[in-house]
C-alpha cells in the first residue's frame, strides 16, 4: 500500500489529488487547491505546492504538514511554461497637436456650440465690445461671481460664447445667466488650459452626444485646417465620440510633437523558414502566419519596436527564472486577439483617453525538462518525500477526464486553464495525440483590463468571473439578463446607482470606472472569452483531431479551471455543436467537477509504479 | 430663471406639487447654509423644497422624504448633523454625515439629488476640497 499525491502546478492554481494505492486499486482520499506561487515550473512554486498538499492531507485526516505519510509525489511535466509576463498589448501612441478637453462631466452647463479666444476670468472685465471670448474660470471664483461678471460683460457687448470652469458649477452658472452658453466644468487641471488661443466648446442636450467636435471635418472648418492638419486632428475627434460635452483648443503648430512608436514585425520560424507579419496587420493576419509556419519552431520580434521589446522581456524573464541561457528559450506558439486600448492623449488637459486599436498577444515558451527536475528535487529536499516528474499535462488530463461518468475513448479533452488551452485526443486503442496552445483565462484578463482601462488584474479577474448587475434602488438590482432581484435590507450607499459584480453570497462589488455601463462591460467580457477560448478550442482540436478534421471528433469533455466559468463552457459547446460534436463539462471522479483532472491522471498513471 | 430652491410659504417658493427633494431643518439652521445645500441639488438639475421643524436629523429627514414626490429627504438638526432618508428605507436614514462646512453642505444636496435620480453617489472624501 502506498499513499501517492498527484500535484498539478498550473498557471493559476496548484491542485492535489491524494490517493491510497494497493496493487492496481486506487482509493482517492482527498483533494487540495491553492493559488500557484510564482511562474509555473519555477522554484517559486514550492510555497503554493505546500498549501495545496497541506489542504489535501488535512482533509484526509492527516496533519497538514505530515509529509511523511506520503510515499510519492508526482508532479506534472509542465514543459511549456507560460506566464502573465508573456501577454502584453502592443499599440501605437499618437500625440496630437491640438489641445482638447474631452472629459464627460456629469453635469455640464448650458447647451450649444461656442467659438472664441480663451481668456483668464480676471481678464473678462478688460474684454472689448465685439470680442468673441471664452473665459476660463478657476475654483477661486464662485458661481454667483462667475455668472454676474459674464452677464455684465455680455451687457457691455462682449461676445462671451462659452466658458470653461474648474469647479462643478456649470449648471449653476448657466442657470444665472440671461443668455444660454455652453459651459464645460470639472476641468481639474485648469491651469493647463492655454490662454489666448482659439477654442470651441460644445455641450449637447441631455440624453444626446456632441456632433460637431467629434467630426474631424467640422473641426477643420472651425479652425480653418489644411488637409494635413485635419489628419492630425482625427485622434482628437475620435476621442470625443460619445461625449456629452467637449472642448478643442487650437495651439500653434510645433507646440506638441507627434511621436509614433511602431508596433513592429513578428518573425515566425517554421519548417519552411522564416515568415514576417506586421503587428499592425491585425490578429487575423498574425494567426494565419502562425498556421502557415506550423509547427512553429521559434518566434522573434523586430528589435527596437514594441513587440520586439515584449519578446525580449519574455525570454529574459524565463531565462532568469529557469537559468536556461536566453538563446535556448523557444517561443513555440502565439495567440493574437484584436483589441481596443485606451491610450492617453498627450495634449489633453483632463486626462483624456483615445481608443486605439491594438493586438493582445499571448505566447507560449517551451523550456527543457530541466527546470521541472530542479523543482522536483527542491520539493523532495524540503518535504523529505520522494518526488518524480510524471507525464505530460494533456496526457494526464485525458486520463483524469476519463473518470467522468459516461465517457470512453475515442474522445477529446479540452483543458481550459489560466495560461494555456490544451487538447488531447485518445483513440480506441489508447494512443493519445496532444497539444498545448498559448492563451486562456489570463489572456481574457489582459484583454478585459486593456479595453476597460483597468490596471488591477484582480479586478479584471473578478469581471471575468462574476456576472454583472446595476443597482437601481436601495433595495433592488437589475441583473445583466434583465431580471430584477430584491433585497430585504437596504444596499450599501457605496453601490447605489452603480454597475456592480454579483459575487457569491450576494456580495456586490461596485465597478468604480467612470461612465461605465453594464452593456459595455458585458460586451467586452464576452468578446474576450469568445476570442480566446472559442478560437483556441477550435485551434487546439484541429491539431489533435484525426486527419486534423474537427468533424471527425464525436465527443469533447471540457476540464480545467476555466471550464468552471459561468459562460465559457456554453460558448465552446455552442461552437462545437456546429461541427456535430457533443461537448460538455467534465466531472472528474463524479465529485470534482471539471477540476483536478491532471492531478487525478498523475495518480492513476502511477498505478503499479508507486509500489 | 427657473425656481430651483424655495422655503415653503415664502415668495418664489416651489409649487407644492413640483417634483423635488425636500429638506427639513431645525429653526436655527441659517438660510445661507440652506442655499449651499440647494446649490448641490441645482447643479444636478433637481429642485429643493425647504421647511422648518424641530427634531433629530433622522426624524427630520424622514418627515422631509414623506413630503417629497421624489421620495428623498434631507434633515438637519440643531447640532449640525445631516441625514438623507429614502421613503423606502424605514429603519434609519440611508446616509448620515455632518452639515458643518460648505463642502459638506453642498455634498449633502448633491448626494440627495443623485439618489433621487438613481445615480451613484460620491463618498464624501472624494468631494472634499
Amino acid at each position: 500500500m502506498a499513499i501517492v499525491a498527484g500535484i498539478d502546478i498550473g498557471n493559476a492554481t496548484t491542485e492535489t489529488a491524494l490517493a491510497r494505492i494497493e496493487g492496481r486499486d486506487v482509493t482517492f482520499l482527498a483533494t487540495g487547491i491553492s493559488a500557484t506561487t510564482g511562474i509555473k515550473g519555477t522554484l517559486q512554486n514550492v510555497r503554493g505546492l505546500r498549501l495545496s498538499l497541506g489542504m489535501a492531507l488535512e482533509r484526509a485526516g492527516f496533519k497538514g504538514d505530515d509529509y511523511r505519510a506520503i510515499d510519492l509525489i508526482r508532479l506534472n511535466r509542465a514543459a511549456p511554461v507560460i506566464g502573465d509576463v508573456a501577454m502584453e498589448t502592443v499599440t501605437e501612441t499618437i500625440v496630437t497637436e491640438s489641445t482638447m478637453i474631452g472629459h464627460n462631466p456629469s453635469t455640464p452647463g448650458g447647451i450649444g456650440v461656442g467659438v472664441g479666444v480663451t481668456i483668464p476670468f480676471s481678464g473678462l472685465a478688460r474684454a472689448s465690445e465685439g470680442d468673441s471670448v471664452v473665459p476660463v474660470i478657476d475654483a477661486k471664483h464662485d458661481y454667483e461671481t462667475a455668472a454676474a461678471e459674464i452677464s455684465a460683460a455680455m451687457a457691455r457687448g462682449v461676445n462671451v460664447t462659452a466658458a470653461i470652469c474648474q469647479s462643478d458649477d456649470g449648471v449653476l452658472i448657466a442657470n444665472r445667466m440671461s443668455r444660454v452658453i455652453p459651459i464645460v466644468d470639472e476641468v481639474s487641471a485648469i491651469e493647463r488650459v492655454p490662454l489666448g488661443m482659439r477654442c470651441c466648446v460644445e455641450v449637447a442636450p441631455p440624453g444626446r452626444v456632441i456632433s460637431l467636435l467629434s467630426n474631424p471635418y467640422d473641426i477643420a472648418s472651425l479652425f480653418e485646417l489644411s488637409p494635413e492638419e485635419t489628419k492630425q486632428i482625427v485622434p482628437v475627434a475620435r476621442a470625443l465620440v460619445g461625449n456629452r460635452s467637449a472642448v478643442v483648443i487650437r495651439t500653434p503648430m510645433g507646440e506638441v510633437r507627434e511621436r509614433r512608436i511602431p508596433a513592429g514585425e513578428l518573425y515566425i520560424i517554421g519548417p519552411q523558414g522564416k515568415r514576417t507579419v506586421n503587428v499592425e496587420d491585425g490578429a487575423e493576419a498574425i494567426q494565419k502566419t502562425v498556421i502557415d509556419c506550423y509547427p512553429v519552431e521559434n518566434i522573434f520580434g523586430q528589435p527596437g519596436t514594441n513587440v520586439g521589446g515584449m519578446m525580449e522581456r519574455v525570454r529574459r524573464t524565463m531565462s532568469d527564472l529557469t537559468d536556461i541561457p536566453i538563446g535556448d528559450i523557444y517561443i513555440q506558439d502565439l495567440l493574437a486577439v484584436d483589441t481596443l486600448v485606451p491610450q492617453k492623449v498627450v495634449g489633453g488637459v483632463a486626462g483624456e483617453f483615445s481608443l486605439e486599436s491594438g493586438v493582445a498577444l499571448a505566447v507560449m515558451v517551451k523550456t527543457e525538462e530541466l527546470p521541472m527536475q530542479r523543482l522536483a528535487k527542491a520539493v523532495a529536499e524540503e518535504l523529505g518525500v520522494k518526488v518524480e516528474v510524471g507525464g505530460i499535462e494533456a496526457d494526464m488530463a485525458i486520463r483524469g477526464a476519463l473518470t467522468t461518468p459516461g465517457t470512453k475513448p475515442p474522445i477529446a479533452i479540452l483543458d481550459l486553464g489560466a495560461g494555456s488551452s490544451d487538447a488531447s485526443f485518445m483513440k480506441t486503442d489508447g494512443t493519445v495525440t496532444l497539444t498545448h496552445l498559448a492563451g486562456a483565462g489570463n489572456m481574457v484578463n489582459t484583454i478585459i483590463g486593456s479595453e476597460l482601462g483597468i490596471d488591477s488584474m484582480e479586478l479584471a479577474e473578478a469581471i471575468k468571473r462574476y456576472p454583472l448587475c446595476k443597482v437601481e434602488s436601495a433595495f433592488h438590482i437589475r441583473q445583466e439578463d434583465g431580471t430584477v432581484r430584491f433585497f430585504d435590507k437596504p444596499l450599501d450607499p457605496a453601490v447605489f446607482g452603480r454597475v456592480a459584480l454579483l459575487h457569491e453570497n450576494d456580495m456586490l462589488q461596485p465597478l468604480m470606472i467612470p461612465n461605465i455601463s453594464v452593456e459595455r462591460v458585458r460586451m467586452t467580457r464576452r468578446k474576450a472569452k469568445q476570442e480566446v477560448f472559442v478560437k483556441n478550442a477550435l485551434r487546439a482540436l484541429e491539431q489533435v483531431a484525426p486527419g486534423n478534421n474537427v468533424r471527425l471528433v464525436d465527443y469533447v469533455v471540457l476540464v480545467g479551471g476555466s471550464a468552471k466559468d459561468f459562460e465559457i463552457p456554453t460558448m465552446v459547446t455552442d461552437m462545437l455543436s456546429r461541427y456535430g460534436i457533443v461537448a460538455g463539462r467534465g466531472n472528474i471522479r463524479s465529485t470534482e467537477g471539471p477540476r483536478n483532472a491532471v492531478a487525478t491522471g498523475l495518480v492513476l498513471s502511477s498505478t503499479g509504479v508507486a509500489q | 430663471m427657473n425656481a430651483w430652491f424655495g422655503r415653503v410659504g415664502s415668495v418664489g417658493a416651489l409649487p407644492e406639487n413640483k417634483p423635488a427633494v425636500w429638506m427639513m431643518t431645525d429653526p436655527s439652521f441659517p438660510s445661507d447654509d440652506a442655499a449651499v445645500i440647494a446649490s448641490g441639488c441645482e447643479e444636478e438639475g433637481v429642485p429643493l423644497a425647504w421647511d422648518i421643524k424641530s427634531g433629530t436629523s433622522a426624524e427630520l429627514a424622514r418627515a422631509a422624504c414623506m413630503r417629497s414626490h421624489l421620495r428623498v429627504g434631507i434633515g438637519i438638526d440643531g447640532s449640525g448633523n445631516g441625514s438623507i432618508a429614502l421613503v423606502a428605507v424605514t429603519e434609519a436614514p440611508y446616509i448620515e454625515g455632518g452639515a458643518n462646512s460648505p463642502a459638506r453642505l453642498r455634498w449633502l444636496g448633491q448626494t440627495a439629488a443623485r439618489i433621487s435620480k438613481g445615480e451613484p453617489v460620491a463618498l464624501y472624501k472624494e468631494t472634499m476640497r
